[in-house]
């Protein structure tokens, strides 16, 4: 029983391989990368924190220029020019105005 | 971007993890031949053999964050992925029991390096074999292929099949024994 388990083995060790033909791996690599990597949960969470946390400095400085911009404007006199041009529309909107034509 | 042939499995896998075409091309190129070699004697089709092979390199760069470096060689993981789809593909296709196409597996199997008369007798005695393994149920068919033929160890093969290593040692016996009879029957045959 050894004797013929040990032939057959030999014989089956023997069996010429098969061999894919020329242009599947062109074919497979093509397929495969069409299709988009999928990630899970976390790895998104990752990224999003990294990518927030990318040039962190930058972006915070971005935003306290703009709040002290916007405080300054807040405070800031309107100029004659603006207050003209808004007397100049009303004006306008007032002649347009059917129910006085 | 780096691109060394000597890179490691790992290292290409590494980098396909982060989205690297090149690396992927590099292990598919890599592994390609084996892992058809597998799917090929496990499935009837030439066809289905491309199908699970695809589908198993498919997975690998569409799921390349499941493998985690120390957890398991990439070979184990890889080919575990290669045993599962060609089990699922040989069962989803047990109810056509087409025998492959004789002409395409003569080819296949054919030396280039032997003589034409001595060459068409080698690749016949082949294809006997290939067919009296393709009888096998997918199961003992798959772990002939990886302990015989791929030359796998018991426990490597057990683990690429998810099976307990006695399961293992019990399909391939019932698997040496039906082999036995057939190719005894077969030689009988020619006499």
């Amino acid at each position: 029983m050894k004797h013929s388990d040990d032939a057959l083995r030999a014989q089956l060790r023997r069996s010429p391989s098969l061999s894919p033909r020329a242009d599947l791996a062109a074919q497979i690599i093509r397929h495969a990368t069409r299709l988009p990597q999928q990630h899970p949960w976390y790895w998104h969470v990752q990224r999003a924190l990294d990518e927030l946390s990318y040039g962190w400095a930058l972006k915070l400085a971005s935003i306290a220029l703009c709040g002290v911009l916007g405080v300054l404007a807040g405070q800031a006199p309107s100029s004659d020019a603006e207050n003209e041009l808004i007397l100049t529309a009303q004006t306008f909107d007032n002649a347009l105005d059917p129910e006085l034509l | 971007m780096s691109n060394s042939p000597g890179e490691s499995d790992e290292a290409l896998m590494a980098r396909v993890a982060a989205g690297d075409q090149g690396a992927f091309g590099q292990l598919v190129e890599r592994h390609l031949p084996r892992a058809y070699a597998i799917a090929r004697r496990v499935l009837q089709q030439q066809a289905d053999a491309e199908d699970a092979v695809q589908e198993a390199c498919t997975r690998l760069w569409t799921h390349a964050h499941q493998w985690q470096a120390g957890r398991a060689s990439f070979s184990t993981w890889f080919y575990r992925i290669l045993v599962n789809a060609s089990l699922d593909h040989a069962r989803r296709h047990s109810s056509r029991h087409a025998i492959a196409d004789a002409e395409t597996l003569l080819a296949e199997l054919l030396d280039p390096h032997a003589d034409l008369a001595s060459a068409h007798q080698q690749s016949s005695e082949a294809a006997a074999l290939h067919h009296a393994v393709q009888r096998l149920p997918a199961q003992q068919r798959m772990a002939v292929v990886l302990c015989y033929i791929e030359e796998h160890s018991n426990p490597q093969a057990a683990q690429l099949m998810g099976l307990h290593l006695k399961a293992l040692e019990g399909l391939l016996g019932r698997a040496r024994k039906q082999l036995r009879g057939w190719l005894a029957r077969l030689h009988e045959d020619d006499l």
